[in-house]
């Protein structure tokens, strides 16, 4: 019967979902038995991929394949013989297996192309098929659009490989859907719309707690006027005694009904509350399970990888064990299909770079074969994902060559890298540290994508290496790529969010502790001088700036992305809160400045911004757009007292305090000090810097007297010194000093955060 | 305080109490006369018609999936966004940005106002094989029309010819037809600021 074009069409998504899943099954089978499992395994094992070849065969003459239905039988065959015991299977069986799953899919994909799959490479898939016994290794062409067949060479790594990857096992075929991710999103769309019906509830709940309070305020009324009631009956005044009576009859009914009111209106209150509790519970249900039918477990995206190791070790001769850890983790859908080109790519590196061929490795004395790690696990609301390796850890100074030779790194600085900064840099695009590139990996264009694709999903990557140890990659996800966490602050009159995970601090910044750069307004934050910067301003909202009394407190966000920060200056600050961050309808792709919008619980809607584009805006326009002087008396600059007997120390430090914009004055040793606070000529010092070290009066003494007089106590004294023992610092604590830092372990941060910290 | 949801198949004109027995009694008028208006001239067009700054406006209403009151929902503007999109929209926790189209069209623009309505249209987008929807600000919303084939005419002179390529044609007052369909697909309309 000759099937209509739509019924074919169905078909055809059926069995291409079908396909999927018995190859899945075939491949994970197959990898198994190559790893010599007890008999009993085994036999069911065998069971289990005869089975799915059988569909396969049977499902292909269902919908008129026949490449793939042969290519099927001859399997099916096969593996019949081998159950029965005839054949045993050799290691090159497995290859010929495994490539021959792999044709399947380059058949099945040649269809979807309506094409089919050329007559020369199903021959040699075939001949590959009955030439069991042989080991040839008849190499069958690569990819479906070339057929120069390869010479006799290493079996092609990308054999078949540009075909979609074969799916994920089923783990129980028959209780899982297929569902397109745009209904889910619609979903999630009309829990929003739950979620305004909930708060509006809520909203009735509050007005009958108010109806309460007006029975209360009328039995309170009522109590006032009962004696007067009460007497008024007892000597009845000389009125029509109907009258009365039915006054009175009317307060006492009216006393029944509003008891009897109030007892019904409690009643339906704390029906309404359960009811409003409940629909809370239920809501906050729909949404957790609506937000996670989008997860998946990190299974789906963890079973390429044993097929992709092996392969490749094969290819290099390498001996490589993969252990795998936290399968049933779940992850949103997006996340997985993000890490999917991050995590071949750690894996093919550790494989090409870190593990080292086995007379290596058992010339170090380790064993044979390599270990790579693959493990996910949940820590409270973020994915933690692990890729290490047993190998040979990264070259540092292969990495530094490459640094300098590719101009990321001056020469000169490139010593002083730490290794922390070194290892930093293999994320920066075009270094690669391999000898000549082969061509798995070494292209240079790998790390810095896996970062971006991580920051992309608000994730972060970590790594550790030790020479000859090994090299371990952490990468940290959110959970859920759906919510994020915002900081709601006023600008201009509207509302707009920032990421919480670039906020590092928000601050009130009195105005007179602004400094400035360069005329523009600037505050100390990091320990330097950042301009601040009106969002205002840089979002175009506005073109003035509203001026502020000279005690006014600006409010302003510290943000920081990769290691760059600003500091901006906003109306105010609302609150933090979790939300859904929306695209803005398909006419507006991409809008600078702008991520998205959020629906806020009542309704509201409030944009979030991008800040990797907020950064690019300051970069690229000049400070004066966007930084307006604060409309009052130009700030004085804090003033140092700097102490030290040599001059070598005084000219480094005076040089770094006054970058950080601060006055400096010195002394060279403590009575030159003490005697110019006395002076006052001058004004006092906001904050002292001394060494302790000096002839005359050393710092100690200085602290002592400076902190012993009461018109100089409050300045804040910071000892710097080379004297590091407990005693020495005690002593320092003990004369009174606020800090003591040591100058060997000196560098200019810890200097100025302190100073910021002290400095009144 | 729930708002009722009219269902599509009554192409939801959802105006204000007293405009609505306006709308119906106009309706129930040119219905009556429909069919002599046939006999004589074939097609007629219902537009719904509404003002936009200076300017007098008919559209389709065909092509018309909803039209809202502006007020009665949340919207924010968006900042960084090109001047002829006013802001975006919350209808029933989908997201749809406004367009004023006179302010694309180049004159200035103008704060909504509590009769402004939104109205909301789609198209597929047959390059980009995407849906384009969006919502159109108006001013106000006046009344529904019934026009003639021959009704339409040439625009003047006096529209430049970008205004012109969005419009059907003209009526003899000066309503200007929209061509949603030449609007929609104005690849200008679509705001791609980015890196």
């Amino acid at each position: 019967m000759p099937l209509s074009d739509k019924m074919l069409k169905e078909l055809m998504t059926t069995f291409q979902a079908e396909l999927q899943e018995h190859l899945g099954t075939l491949n994970n089978g197959l990898l198994s038995l190559e790893r010599n499992p007890a008999p009993e395994q085994r036999a069911s094992v065998l069971s289990e991929i005869f089975r799915a070849a059988h569909s396969i065969k049977g499902a292909a003459r269902a919908v008129n394949l026949k490449d793939i239905e042969t290519i099927a039988h001859r399997v099916e065959d096969f593996l019949a013989s081998i159950r029965k015991g005839d054949v045993s299977l050799t290691p090159q069986h497995f290859d010929t297996l495994l490539t021959t799953v792999d044709a399947i899919n380059t058949a099945m994909s040649f269809h979807l192309r309506s094409e089919q799959m050329p007559a020369e490479l199903m021959a040699a898939i075939l001949a590959r098929l009955d030439d069991k016994a042989s080991s040839s290794s008849a190499c069958v062409p690569s990819d479906p659009t070339s057929f120069s067949a390869k010479p006799n060479a290493a079996p092609p790594l990308e054999l078949f490989r540009e075909q979609p990857q074969i799916g994920p096992r089923s783990i129980q075929a028959d209780e899982t859907i297929r569902v397109r991710t745009a209904k889910l999103d619609a979903l999630m769309d009309g829990l929003g719309e739950l979620l305004v019906m909930q708060m509006r509830t809520e909203k009735l709940v509050g007005q009958m707690k108010t109806l309460q309070e007006r029975t209360i305020h009328w039995q309170k009324n009522w109590r006032k006027a009962r004696p007067h009631y009460n007497r008024l009956r007892r000597h009845s005044p000389k009125v029509d005694a109907t009258d009365l009576a039915a006054l009175f009859g009317f307060l006492e009914s009216n006393e029944q009904e509003i008891k009897a009111l109030s007892t019904e209106h409690n009643a339906l209150m704390a029906r309404v509350t359960n009811d409003r509790n409940y629909l809370q519970l239920v809501t906050e249900d729909l949404q957790n399970g609506i937000r996670r039918v989008r997860m998946l477990p990190i299974a789906t995206l963890f079973d390429l990888s044993p097929r992709m190791i092996r392969d490749l070790g094969h290819a290099l001769s390498k001996d490589i064990v993969l252990e795998v850890q936290g399968q049933e983790t779940e992850l949103d859908r997006q996340a997985l299909e993000l890490l999917k080109d991050p995590l071949t790519h750690l894996l093919r590196n550790a494989v090409d770079h870190g593990i080292e061929p086995p007379e290596e490795r058992l010339a170090l004395g380790k064993p044979r074969h390599g270990t790579i790690r693959l493990c996910a696990e949940q820590r409270g609301t973020s994915l933690v994902l692990t890729v290490s390796d047993n190998g040979r850890g990264i070259n540092l100074d292969a990495v530094r060559r490459s640094a300098t030779e590719r101009g990321l790194v001056p020469s000169e600085k490139v010593a002083d890298l730490s290794e922390r900064e070194v290892v930093d840099l293999i994320f920066y695009s075009g270094l690669s540290t391999a000898g000549q590139t082969t061509d798995l990996s070494g292209r240079g264009v790998g790390m810095d994508v896996v970062r971006k694709n991580l920051e992309q999903m608000h994730g972060s990557i970590e790594v550790e290496t030790k020479p000859n140890l090994g090299t371990t990659f952490v990468m940290v996800l959110p959970l859920t790529l759906t919510t994020s966490q915002v900081l709601l602050v006023r600008v201009a009159g509207e509302t707009v969010g920032l990421p919480m995970m670039n906020v590092d601090r928000i601050v009130h910044v009195s105005v007179t502790k602004v400094g400035s750069i360069e005329g523009h307004p600037a505050i100390h934050a990091e320990g330097r001088l950042l301009p601040l910067v009106s969002l205002t301003y840089l979002l175009n909202l506005s073109e003035v700036e509203q001026p502020l009394p000279v005690d006014a407190k600006i409010p302003v966000v510290i943000l920081s992305m990769a290691e760059k920060h600003i500091a901006l200056r906003v109306g105010g600050f609302l609150s933090t809160q979790q939300v859904v961050v929306k695209p803005l309808g398909s006419q507006l792709r991409r809008v600078r400045n702008v991520a998205g919008t959020a629906i806020l619980g009542d309704g509201q809607l409030v944009t979030i911004l991008n800040i990797s584009d907020l950064m690019k805006s300051i970069d690229a326009k000049s400070m004066t757009s966007f930084t307006q002087p604060i409309a009052t008396k130009q700030p004085r600059r804090w003033r140092i007292l700097l102490v030290d007997d040599s001059i070598t120390t005084r000219t480094l430090e005076k040089h770094i305090l006054e970058n950080a914009g601060y006055e400096v004055l010195t002394a060279a040793d403590g009575q030159e000090a003490w005697e110019s606070i006395r002076q006052k000529e001058k004004g006092l010092p906001d904050l002292v810097v001394s060494d302790i070290n000096m002839p005359r009066m050393d710092g100690f003494v200085l602290t002592q007297s400076v902190k012993g007089d009461s018109r100089y106590a409050h300045v804040p004294m910071i000892l710097v010194t080379s004297l590091d023992s407990p005693q020495d610092r005690l002593h320092g604590m003990e004369a009174g000093a606020d800090a003591y830092i040591i100058k060997s372990t000196f560098d200019q941060r810890e200097l100025l955060e302190t100073i910021e910290r002290l400095i009144r | 305080m729930m708002q009722q949801k009219q269902p599509r198949a009554q192409k939801a004109v959802l105006a204000k109490p007293q405009d609505v027995r306006g709308i119906l009694e106009e309706r129930a008028r040119l219905l009556a006369r429909q069919p002599e208006k046939k006999a004589v001239s074939g097609e007629t067009l219902e537009v719904l018609t509404f003002h936009l700054g200076t300017e007098y406006i008919g559209i389709p209403t065909e092509q018309v999936h909803e039209v809202q009151p502006l007020s009665k929902h949340h919207w924010s503007r968006v900042p960084c966004a090109p001047g002829f999109i006013v802001g975006i929209v919350n209808l029933r926790s989908r997201i749809y940005s406004i367009m004023d189209l006179a302010v694309f069209w180049g004159l200035p623009p103008r704060p909504p106002s509590d009769k402004s309505h939104i109205l909301l249209v789609r198209a597929d987008q047959a390059n980009d094989q995407q849906e384009i929807e969006l919502t159109l600000l108006t001013d106000d919303l006046d009344k529904v029309c019934h026009l003639r084939a021959n009704d339409l005419n040439a625009a003047p002179p006096t529209i430049s010819a970008k205004v012109q390529s969005h419009l059907k044609g003209v009526t003899s007052d000066m309503m200007m037809v929209l061509d949603l369909e030449s609007i929609l697909s104005d690849p200008h309309i679509i705001v791609r600021e980015g890196d």
